[in-house]
């Protein structure tokens, strides 16, 4: 007996037996054409995903919050703590001034020398900038600050952008209506 | 072809009715009631496209030949038949050039165990008479052992798709399998179709 004779043989079996197995595996046999027009469906969603994913990712970025683990001693008061986001403004490469979305962990008071890391970070500017600050109250008790920064900050490229942006983030966390720079000695 | 989809399909005494009349939409209606079961079957043989839509038009077209004088009472079973021949007729040449899908290798190798490649001129008469053989052994199988053979060896589904119609595992399937297959080949050494 060939193997021929044997497939041969096997379709000639009794009606009953080919019909009861095929009203048990209907959604088997008829899967290969639905199968084909779901794959074609699924790559084509597929595809579509990746299309749209490359055109939101770089907008959406911008809205994914970076995580500091800062550990920070606390030094001073706490100030004004709006929860565990924070926007901290940065100046981009074509000198707008933009902002991201920053998650400091929680056991981590956020004060200004946590936020001014951050900044620094966000900036490009190294360790060696160092700042100070005062806070003060006008007569009417509105919330000011006098920060005082090393004149190595003006070695960095729009240096005037980069304060810019560390007073929109002050504003922006703490009570501070008025923020002032001064640019002392190193 | 165009379908209508807004009406309900005929029924089969309908559609063989067409076929006596010479009614060509004898196989629009075919095709639209058992189109995607004709090209399933195909398709699971031969794993192409293109082959497989040959095999569907093939079957329409030997179906229109055979109605009349044939007036089948399992219109489905009758198509599946016819299928499922031009599909191995059309695999038989794939062999021939190596082109053979993996899981009909694995299906050549498990028929393999009843059979061999050598054969003569008498063994066309014979399929008849194994067939009926087989049919004896299956009447005296359970339903559920009767269906496995059928999944496996007339429609070549692979254990966990022949598991998976009959809500069974995979593991279950095999293991009935391998009795079934061991109990036939004994059947078949009884009755004097010996095994080349």
């Amino acid at each position: 007996m060939t193997k021929q004779t044997f497939i041969k043989a096997v379709g000639l079996i009794d009606d009953s037996y080919i019909a009861a197995y095929l009203n048990a595996a209907q959604h088997i046999t008829t899967r290969a054409k639905t199968h084909t027009q779901a794959l074609r469906r699924r790559i084509t969603a597929l595809v579509a995903a990746c299309l749209v994913a490359a055109i939101l990712v770089p907008i959406g970025v911008h809205f994914v919050p970076v995580t500091y683990d800062l550990n920070y001693q606390e030094d001073g008061d706490t100030f004004y703590y709006t929860g565990g986001f924070h926007w901290i403004y940065y100046t981009t490469d074509s000198g707008r001034i933009t902002r991201k979305n920053v998650y400091v962990k929680p056991g981590t008071t956020p004060n200004i020398d946590n936020i001014i890391i951050i900044w620094k970070h966000l900036n490009h500017i190294d360790d060696d900038v160092r700042f100070d600050y005062n806070r003060y109250a006008t007569k009417n008790n509105i919330p000011c600050l006098n920060v005082s920064v090393s004149e190595n900050i003006q070695n960095y490229p729009d240096f005037e952008g980069k304060l810019e942006a560390l007073r929109c983030t002050i504003i922006g966390n703490f009570v501070y209506e008025y923020v002032e720079f001064e640019i002392i000695k190193n | 072809m165009k379908k209508d989809l807004r009406r309900p399909p005929a029924s089969d005494d309908q559609i063989v009715a067409l076929y006596w009349c010479r009614d060509e939409s004898a196989i629009d209606e075919t095709d639209r009631k058992y189109g995607p079961l004709i090209y399933g079957i195909a398709y699971h043989i031969l794993c192409d496209k293109g082959d497989s839509e040959e095999c569907q038009n093939d079957t329409y077209l030997r179906t229109w030949n055979a109605i009349p004088p044939t007036r089948p009472n399992q219109l489905q079973v009758f198509l599946s038949r016819i299928t499922r021949g031009l599909a191995f007729n059309r695999l038989a040449t794939k062999r021939r050039q190596k082109r053979v899908p993996r899981h009909m290798t694995d299906y050549f190798e498990d028929v393999a165990f009843f059979a061999s490649d050598r054969g003569s001129v008498e063994e066309e008469v014979s399929a008849a008479e194994l067939a009926r053989h087989i049919n004896a052994f299956l009447e005296s199988r359970t339903e559920t052992e009767r269906q496995i053979f059928v999944g496996r060896y007339y429609f070549g589904h692979s254990a966990a798709e022949v598991a998976e119609s009959l809500h069974m595992t995979t593991s279950n399937v095999y293991k009935q399998l391998t009795k079934l297959k061991n109990d036939l080949k004994q059947y078949l050494n009884e009755r004097g179709e010996s095994i080349d």
